[in-house]
């Protein structure tokens, strides 16, 4: 008899949930590379009251029998790791990858994390490091007295020196996963593998289906606000149609009350 | 005498079995490949009720009374929403995706699929979709599928088709939750669907019609409050046939 109570508490703590990952993904829809999050809903449990051929009193069977459902419930919050969009920054160490892949980063506990953020920066050793100083795999050291770096669509680094020579530096592999929406994210536009997203197999940049490497570009988030905006009025209406049936519920149950006077 | 009120409370009981399934559709008003619950009711003019059904002994009949009859399914097809991801895959016609746990094949139309760590296509629950022959279907690097279902690789060579199902009545499955469903006695078994597109990059959505089912539910609502009003009418009349009739002298 209280069913409908919890159903319809079900339908609102999703549609919560749902608008914890909107709310994400709009405080992130400037974060460089940033992928966007959607979630994902299933029905609960099916209670069968009858089932379908349960004979009756008329000697006739029941077709498809009496059940009612139990609600609604979060299946899986599923990243989209469509492309965003290229900005040019015109800056020589802001890398974009044009298509599949990610970079590979050290963590300082020596894991690799990977990141399609190519935000790069040089450290104090002259060091190819993100934002936060992790350093990029494999590691590329850019000599003091380079006057311009350049890197190639498949990823080989060079410099061009002071005395007009230019000089190979390394190349930048790239890594691809054949589930990367099983990635794990662990902030600061780094994730890390998991069972679910396989291993890494690494190539090199333009090749194999790789993405080429585009110097001077950042990709941006791909968070589509109107998108975004449209599906936080949909969590909304949502959460408001399933009070509403709580609402409904408490009348029924406050007319069941005046039964007995 | 009192099958008066026996009749309203019925009702009452109908309308809370109502509000239960309203209420489940309307928590599912956002599950990707939902289908609505439909409860219809049938009116007995007269119900036998027998005290045991190996004796068969009539004990008397209910009569003007409603009992929910059967709960059906709502085939009708939700909006196509455009997701751009290329593992989302929707049905545009009749049809149902298999997917399968163990040995257990289930249907549905809940096209939101994954990779998993082995590269099999696999639903939210880790199922995995079958392809025409009932065979998993394994994806690789740049993979696609067509509007006929056809797995291509990156060459566009064929490699194989996803398996579309179709039963002789739809809204005779089974609900197994998690949107999927079983086959039935009065579903019939599946067979390949004709007269189907897969549309690569979107997926369908709940048929829920928040409208229809608010509606319902405020119409509930008030035949509950009516049907309340029976059994306090009746209740009235009692009392005063207890209280006055019994008091004649």
């Amino acid at each position: 008899m209280m069913v409908s109570l919890y159903s319809a508490a079900t339908g609102m703590w999703a549609q919560q949930y749902k608008l914890d990952t909107v709310s994400n993904n709009l405080a992130n829809v400037d974060t460089t590379s940033y992928k966007k999050i959607r979630a994902e809903f299933q029905d609960l449990v099916y209670q069968y009251y009858k089932n379908a051929g349960t004979p009756t009193a008329q000697n006739s069977m029941i077709p498809t029998g009496i059940y009612v459902g139990h609600g609604v419930k979060l299946s899986a919050t599923n990243r989209i790791f469509t492309i965003g969009n290229l900005e040019q920054t015109g800056n020589a160490l802001d890398l974009a990858i044009a298509g599949d892949g990610f970079f590979q980063i050290q963590l300082q506990d020596g894991r690799i994390a990977y990141t399609r953020d190519g935000s790069f920066k040089i450290d104090s050793e002259g060091r190819i490091v993100t934002a936060n100083g992790l350093s990029l795999v494999p590691n590329i050291v850019i000599p003091a007295d380079a006057v311009s770096i350049n890197v190639s669509p498949d990823g080989i680094v060079s410099a061009e020196m002071q005395d007009g020579t230019v000089q190979n530096l390394g190349t930048i592999t790239l890594v691809r996963f054949v589930n990367p929406a099983g990635l794990k994210a662990i902030g600061d536009n780094l994730y890390v593998q998991t069972v679910s997203s396989g291993d890494p197999i690494e190539g090199t940049p333009n090749q194999d289906g790789f993405g080429a490497i585009q110097q001077g570009f950042l990709e941006k988030s791909n968070v589509d606000v109107v998108k975004e905006m449209v599906d936080m009025i949909i969590a909304q209406r949502a959460y408001e149609l399933n009070a509403r049936t709580i609402q409904t519920a408490d009348d029924m149950l406050r007319t069941v009350s005046t039964l007995k006077r | 005498m009192v099958r008066g009120i026996y009749t309203a409370a019925m009702g009452m009981l109908n309308d809370w079995f109502k509000l239960d399934s309203t209420a489940n559709n309307l928590a599912n008003v956002d599950t990707v490949g939902y289908k609505k619950d439909i409860p219809t009711f049938s009116a007995y003019q007269e119900r036998h009720i027998y005290s045991s059904l190996d004796r068969r002994t009539p004990i008397g009949s209910l009569p003007y009374s409603s009992v929910v009859d059967r709960v059906y399914i709502d085939p009708t097809e939700g909006t196509l929403q455009y997701t751009g991801n290329f593992l989302d895959l929707a049905i545009e016609g009749k049809g149902y995706f298999a997917v399968q746990r163990d040995n257990e094949v289930y249907y549905t139309r809940a096209g939101n699929f994954k990779l998993d760590a082995e590269g099999f296509v696999v639903n939210t629950d880790g199922f995995r979709l079958l392809d025409e022959n009932g065979e998993p279907v394994r994806f690789e690097e740049g993979y696609s599928v067509d509007e006929q279902g056809f797995v291509r690789d990156r060459l566009g060579n064929m490699v194989g088709r996803i398996g579309v199902y179709s039963f002789a009545s739809e809204r005779d499955l089974r609900k197994v939750g998690y949107t999927l469903f079983t086959s039935t006695d009065e579903s019939g078994p599946a067979v390949a669907a004709e007269n189907f597109r897969i549309l690569t990059g979107y997926v369908e959505l709940s048929n829920v019609n928040a409208l229809t089912e608010m509606v319902k539910m405020v119409e509930l609502q008030r035949h509950f409050e009516i049907a309340q009003k029976v059994v306090l009418a009746e209740d009235e009349m009692f009392s005063k046939l207890f209280s006055q009739v019994a008091s004649l002298k």
